[in-house]
């Protein structure tokens, strides 16, 4: 069972240059942050080689990781989604798409690396359920799916600065509630 | 609400936590956060508390071979740090502490034990900061002694673009905007002195490094890019 303080000890050891501590990360992380790149990417060779790419960044970032101020599954996190997301709009610039969605063997988040506290998901999932359902749902596919602002916007058929209010209320209720 | 910031930061994080706003705007946040620690701490908030949004994705297992692959390449990045410090001259050092690795853990020890040799009083850090830019092209460690405002700085990685020099900056906690601490010496390792009038502004600031025309910026702030920051903690 990895608790947030181990995690969090494997990445001070590897600001120190530690390897055996950046494999037991892998070990304990990687099936969640792969299974967020491919959320994203939708596209399993390109969320591998994301996934390199990230765990190659938090291995050369990992003595920057206090100064940020993130908990640890935070910062590991905030890393695989912004990896995937960039691959996914460079990709777009490119004017690639891909269409169908992979059929992928997955199993429910364990114990092991759901490091972060239940208590803070029903809170963060109860602050959302306040908000009417579409604009939970503008909320969850920026931050789940990397949705852009337009592809919010045709998603749920309304103008872009709809959608671009839409967002800013919802991130506004949930700084009032998430306070609270 | 508290806060005192215009709620315009407040969404301006959020979106940038979101990743929502426009690569340009990102980019803009990006060079704030790297000298505003109070934006930085927004930006922990808002990403605490949305990360458990990614509760509800299911986990997948990599494929092995991934894993050897990280494995064989951390190895060679480890192997390939270890005679950078040659072109610099410092090896004699790196070698009698083994590997880069263990170099790289030792260097804070190393540096704030240098001046016991050399110094005739003893330099006692009371707050320590470790420099970064992005992808570690700058690393300079900074170790700062509020009774004496001695600062000893070590530039490990990274240096001024040609033609230009690196100036430090204090961001004192709360404060709108960065004060001048001084042009870095070419060399990789100086001793500064922190003026008696920033010396309050030092615990819990925000140090960073930017790259600047010889002699320093012509402006009030830094003119030049934000190459690192980090925030001065207890030693």
């Amino acid at each position: 069972m990895r608790t947030t303080q181990d995690i969090e000890h494997m990445i001070l050891a590897m600001a120190e240059g530690d390897r055996a501590a950046f494999l037991s990360l892998y070990d304990a992380t990687s099936a969640k942050l792969f299974g967020i790149c491919l959320r994203v990417l939708n596209d399993r060779a390109e969320a591998e080689d994301v996934l390199q790419e990230i765990f190659l960044k938090i291995w050369r970032n990992a003595d920057r990781y206090k100064a940020n101020g993130f908990s640890p599954m935070t910062w590991l996190i905030t890393v695989a989604r912004n990896g995937a997301i960039d691959r996914l709009r460079t990709r777009k610039r490119r004017g690639e798409s891909l269409d169908l969605a992979e059929e992928l063997p997955d199993h429910a988040p364990t114990p092991e690396a759901a490091a972060v506290a239940s208590s803070e998901r029903d809170r963060v999932q109860g602050c959302l359920g306040e908000l009417k359902p579409e604009r939970a749902g503008a909320v969850k596919g920026a931050y789940l799916d990397g949705q852009t602002y337009q592809e919010l916007a045709d998603r749920y058929g309304v103008p872009l600065n709809t959608m671009r209010t839409w967002l800013r209320r919802s991130l506004q209720s949930l700084k009032e509630c998430l306070s609270r | 609400m508290t806060d005192m910031e215009p709620d315009n930061d407040e969404m301006m994080v959020a979106e940038y936590a979101l990743h929502l706003l426009s690569p340009q705007d990102r980019q803009a946040v990006d060079q704030r956060l790297a000298v505003d620690g109070a934006l930085r701490a927004r930006l922990a908030w808002w990403s605490d508390r949305l990360a458990p949004l990614a509760d509800e994705i299911a986990e997948v297992d990599p494929p092995k071979a991934l894993r050897a692959a990280l494995a064989r390449a951390i190895q060679a990045e480890t192997a390939q740090q270890a005679p950078a410090p040659t072109r610099r001259g410092g090896w004699s050092m790196f070698k009698l502490f083994g590997g880069a690795g263990l170099a790289l853990a030792l260097g804070l020890a190393v540096m704030t034990q240098l001046p016991e040799v050399d110094a005739p009083a003893a330099f006692e850090p009371t707050y320590v900061a470790g420099i970064a830019g992005e992808e570690n092209a700058l690393v300079i460690n900074v170790a700062y002694s509020d009774e004496s405002g001695e600062m000893h700085v070590e530039r490990r990685a990274g240096a001024a673009p040609e033609g230009r020099v690196l100036e430090l900056w204090v961001i004192a906690e709360g404060s709108p905007g960065p004060v001048s601490l001084g042009v870095l010496p070419d060399d990789p390792e100086a001793v500064m002195i922190v003026p008696e009038d920033l010396r309050e502004s030092m615990p819990g600031a925000t140090l960073a490094v930017s790259e600047e025309p010889p002699g320093g910026s012509p402006i009030a702030g830094p003119s030049g890019a934000v190459l690192g920051a980090g925030a001065l903690v207890d030693a």
